[in-house]
């Protein structure tokens, strides 16, 4: 006898083997582990770092102050917060829009090669790893929310015109990207051996 | 084997025997340390939360959020422009992701806690257990409205540095409260209690 829970409403099963059934209880597929999961969330992570290049390198904003049209990357913005001397907020935003989603795409990678790979790291620190990237996940939407903010609030034609770039939106899809990669993960895969 | 004391540590697949069925303590899984799921006390002061969040969102939609003035003109941000402003941009996909995580799926997330309450001690029947679980775990993971709020603040540090005149609108101030029951309504309640066991 093994017993066997579904993921979805967490009723445990004690059943004959591990052939999938339906839970009595919410009605969905029952599985000793998700399906096809490190498929699926590595194919979606490959996606959001080949998406990572053109956020980095587009300009996230555009900004029309008194005729004369400034584009600025995330890295530009980052910097002109520095020249503002508002260095707190920079970290706020460098730590938000490169670094978490850099910290997202490495951990989930190095977690996901880890399990093909042979390489020395614990299953417990690939755990921590794991729950520090789904804790952070929605974090960088931070710079999508203040181009929205700011393109909402700044506007004055030619005057002073605040308008999102065209990386918000693939910076955008890597957020959602890695936070679905992670969700559909299924950790559990880890231990198994 | 008796199951319903078991529960399944879903970080590293091992299975658990509870130390008392009606305990509410978080217990850590001794393989990989991790905290452990366990059933919360069924709390009206969700339903109630749940209410005042929705209030609170539809008052937070009547102010702006940030104001500012240049040249005499009075410039603001409301929470639906802020969306518009995306779409009239032609940014459709950047526009709906904006709308569903700060939008709609808190408001969802607290009319599935409302509709849960009202399935669970009524006999009106809208949608099943199934449907309001599993929607209440989806709005709850796509619900950004607090990343939104510390955006709110980098964009008045941002702006401030532009125009003196930024300033933060009764719209903000009523978001902080709002964020204060919608995360409390969300802490109180149990997503199995819908299926009534």
């Amino acid at each position: 006898m093994v017993l066997i829970s579904c993921k979805n409403c967490h009723k445990v099963y004690e059943k004959e083997n591990y052939d999938t059934f339906v839970c009595t209880r919410c009605n969905h597929t029952v599985r000793k582990r998700v399906k096809d999961s490190l498929q699926v969330s590595l194919a979606l992570t490959i996606c959001a770092i080949l998406l990572y290049i053109p956020a980095m390198l587009y300009p996230m904003m555009e900004i029309t102050k008194l005729g004369v049209k400034i584009e600025s990357t995330i890295i530009e913005g980052v910097i002109s917060f520095l020249e503002y001397e508002s260095y707190f907020i920079a970290i706020v935003v460098f730590t938000a829009s490169v670094i978490i989603p850099l910290i997202k795409l490495i951990g989930l990678l190095m977690i996901f090669t880890s399990l093909k790979i042979n390489i020395r790291m614990s299953n417990r620190t690939k755990n921590i790893v794991f729950k520090f990237v789904e804790a952070i996940g929605k974090w960088s939407m931070i710079d999508i929310y203040v181009v929205a903010i700011l393109a909402s609030v700044v506007q004055l034609d030619e005057i002073f015109n605040i308008k999102g770039g065209i990386a918000a939106t693939s910076f955008a899809l890597v957020v959602i990207l890695t936070m679905i990669a992670a969700h559909r993960f299924d950790t559990r895969i880890i231990w198994d051996e | 084997m008796e199951t319903n004391n078991i529960v399944e540590c879903y970080s590293c697949g091992l299975f658990l025997r509870k130390a008392d069925d009606k305990s509410t303590l978080i217990s850590k899984c001794p393989r990989c340390n991790s905290k452990v799921l366990s059933e919360k006390e069924h709390s009206f002061d969700s339903l109630f939360y749940a209410i005042s969040s929705l209030l609170l969102f539809a008052l937070l939609n009547i102010y702006p959020l940030i104001s500012l003035s240049i040249n005499n003109t009075q410039l603001n941000a409301t929470l639906i422009g802020t969306v518009g402003i995306l779409f009239e941009q032609n940014f459709f996909f950047v526009a709906l992701i904006v709308f569903f995580t700060i939008i709609l799926a808190p408001i969802l997330n607290s009319l599935i806690i409302i509709l849960s309450f009202i399935q669970i001690h009524t006999n009106i029947r809208i949608f099943t257990e199934t449907l309001l679980h599993d929607s209440f775990h989806f709005f709850k993971h796509w619900g950004f409205v607090e990343v939104f709020v510390i955006s709110i603040i980098v964009t008045y540090i941002k702006l401030i540095g532009m125009v003196s005149s930024t300033k933060f609108d009764i719209g903000f101030y009523v978001m902080l409260g709002y964020i204060f029951c919608f995360y409390m309504s969300n802490t109180k309640f149990e997503g199995k209690n819908v299926f009534g066991e």
